[in-house]
């Protein structure tokens, strides 16, 4: 089983490198990059030290963003869910401003945080928020009466009812929302580097541009991938308790 | 409630009680055996339970001027055509729901919420907490009233065995058959302990031979605890399985309940079709037909 998976990812790695090297021989270097010099840039950048220290103030940017955004908005979508008043206060404005994309913010981010690390992180909240509330709203929404009203026939309490009922009813739809937070949070900091910063992944990838240096472009594109699948997987592998307690596929 | 209970075991009364003391003088054991008649446990008069929608001055009237009175101990079926409110009822009794007028006690006390001495096993699946293990299930109520651990682990024990799941106790409910769930909601409401059992419909989902597994399982345990049970359902063989009396309820809006029919059979029953079980079908049937023209 382990094998027939480690020989199919091989398979797929292998086959995607060839893709590349087709497209890059049909489409000339000056277009597409081949995965050779791509490789042979990589090399030279992480000796340099300079790809390993953009991915990791970009790692830390998203790390410190998501976490808080995701513990600042779980709450908030169970007291929308729970407390009448709280969520016809804060839906306007939750759906107001679902549709405003973090980067039109970049600006005002900056002039508002400085152009320190607090403007990045400011951004990573705001857009992991609005993805952790909703889901977490919608799922706390959805708790089935009968559950709510066969805890209380067995005696739990209403203020033991959001812990033993509420919260772990709604805890698929809160990890499908850090989940897809996580995505959205990615989408964030590359654009926001690449406006106002000078450092992280998004910045190398931008500072290539002025130079037509595709290569790194390329690097940068692939870091992040890896970096995007890597930060899956902890997340994952840490849930995996929880996964099988819910008999649910993450 | 017992037929039978050491008489200090129980906060309720049991129905016949023995007690016995040292007799100094003579060097005997004195024994003392007394008996009581039934309480009533469920008394419902004239309630009636009206529902308003989200908009506007629009009603609905679910139940009205409905009166039941269920015995300590009994099988009460509550039978009726879909629609016609039985869960409304069942709600009200569980204490869900508030009753827009009338008067609806349990053992003497007016109802004013959920309690866990009034045990409630619902038709869908989803009221079991699907993040949680059988055991955890049946442990459930036992935990959030915080009952001491070792009395916990026995009471689970004994209704696991009861229901018959004790090598399922570390499964979750998504890997259970359906018969399998509804015998750890069993489980879980007889953990508690209550006073009353309030059944919904719980075999409706099932399959025609699960359910009448089911419903000789059910007899079985009722007979066992001696518990006082309301069984709502619309399935006419079932009631008779199951009941002492059966309650048939008018077609709704506005239901109450029109007939009482005593199910004169003895037990078990099992379901066996006797002549007795087909002369009540019958009865049932014409009634619940004659709801079901009407209009």
């Amino acid at each position: 089983m382990t094998a027939w998976r480690i020989g199919g990812y091989s398979a797929l790695v292998c086959g995607t490198l060839v893709l590349w090297q087709v497209v890059h021989l049909i489409a000339g270097a000056n277009l597409v990059s081949g995965p050779a010099d791509v490789l042979a840039r990589a090399v030279e950048l992480a000796e340099s030290g300079k790809l390993q220290e953009n991915l990791a103030i970009s790692a830390a940017r998203l790390a410190i963003g998501w976490v808080i955004g995701c513990t600042l908005a779980v709450p908030l979508g169970l007291a929308m869910a729970q407390i009448p008043i709280v969520r016809r206060a804060v839906e306007p404005y939750l759906h107001f401003f679902r549709f405003i994309p973090p980067i039109a913010f970049v600006s005002l981010a900056l002039i508002w945080f400085g152009i320190g690390e607090m403007s990045k992180i400011v951004l990573i909240i705001y857009t992991t928020s609005f993805t952790v509330t909703i889901a977490t709203l919608s799922g706390a929404l959805s708790v089935r009466r009968e559950a709510v009203w066969a805890a209380k026939s067995l005696g739990a309490s209403a203020t033991q009812i959001p812990f033993v009922v509420i919260v772990p009813a709604t805890l698929p739809s809160i990890i499908t929302g850090v989940r897809l937070a996580m995505g959205t949070a990615f989408k964030t900091i590359i654009g926001a580097e690449m406006i106002g910063a000078k450092s992280g992944l998004g910045f190398m990838i931008w500072d290539a541009r002025g130079f037509l240096d595709f290569e790194t472009i390329f690097v940068g594109i692939v870091a992040l991938a890896v970096m995007g699948l890597f930060a899956d997987w902890l997340l994952r592998t840490a849930l995996r308790p929880v996964s099988i307690r819910y008999g649910i596929a993450v | 409630m017992p037929w039978l209970r050491w008489a200090d075991q129980s906060a309720v009364r049991p129905l016949l009680s023995v007690t016995w003391r040292a007799d100094s003088s003579t060097g005997c054991t004195r024994w003392r055996v007394s008996a009581r008649s039934p309480d009533v446990a469920i008394a419902v008069t004239n309630l009636s339970k009206v529902f308003r929608r989200e908009r506007g001055e629009e009603t609905h009237v679910a139940l009205q001027n409905l009166d039941m009175t269920v015995r300590e101990g009994e099988f009460f079926c509550l039978l009726g055509p879909s629609g016609c409110g039985k869960t409304t009822l069942l709600n009200l009794i569980a204490g869900f729901e508030q009753p827009s007028g009338g008067k609806l006690e349990v053992f003497g006390k007016a109802v004013s919420g959920p309690s866990p001495e009034r045990g409630v096993v619902f038709q869908t699946e989803l009221a079991l907490f699907s993040w949680l293990t059988v055991e955890e299930n049946v442990e459930f109520g036992l935990k959030v009233r915080h009952v001491p651990a070792p009395e916990r682990r026995e009471a689970v024990q004994r209704n696991l065995e009861l229901v018959g799941l004790t090598a399922y106790r570390r499964r979750f409910p998504h890997e259970l058959s359906g018969g399998m769930k509804q015998r750890v909601q069993i489980a879980r409401v007889l953990a508690n302990d209550p006073n009353v059992l309030l059944l919904d419909e719980p075999f409706a989902a099932l399959d025609a031979q699960t359910r009448r597994n089911m419903q000789r399982e059910l007899e079985a345990i009722w007979a066992r605890t001696g518990k006082t049970a309301v069984f709502i359902t619309h399935d006419i063989g079932e009631s008779v399985t199951l009941g002492d009396r059966v309650g048939v309820m008018t077609r709704g809006p506005a239901s109450r309940i029109k007939r009482i029919v005593e199910v004169d059979m003895p037990r078990p029953r099992g379901g066996a079709m006797t002549e007795r079980f087909l002369e009540l079908y019958n009865l049932l049937s014409a009634e619940i037909e004659a709801e079901s023209t009407v209009g």
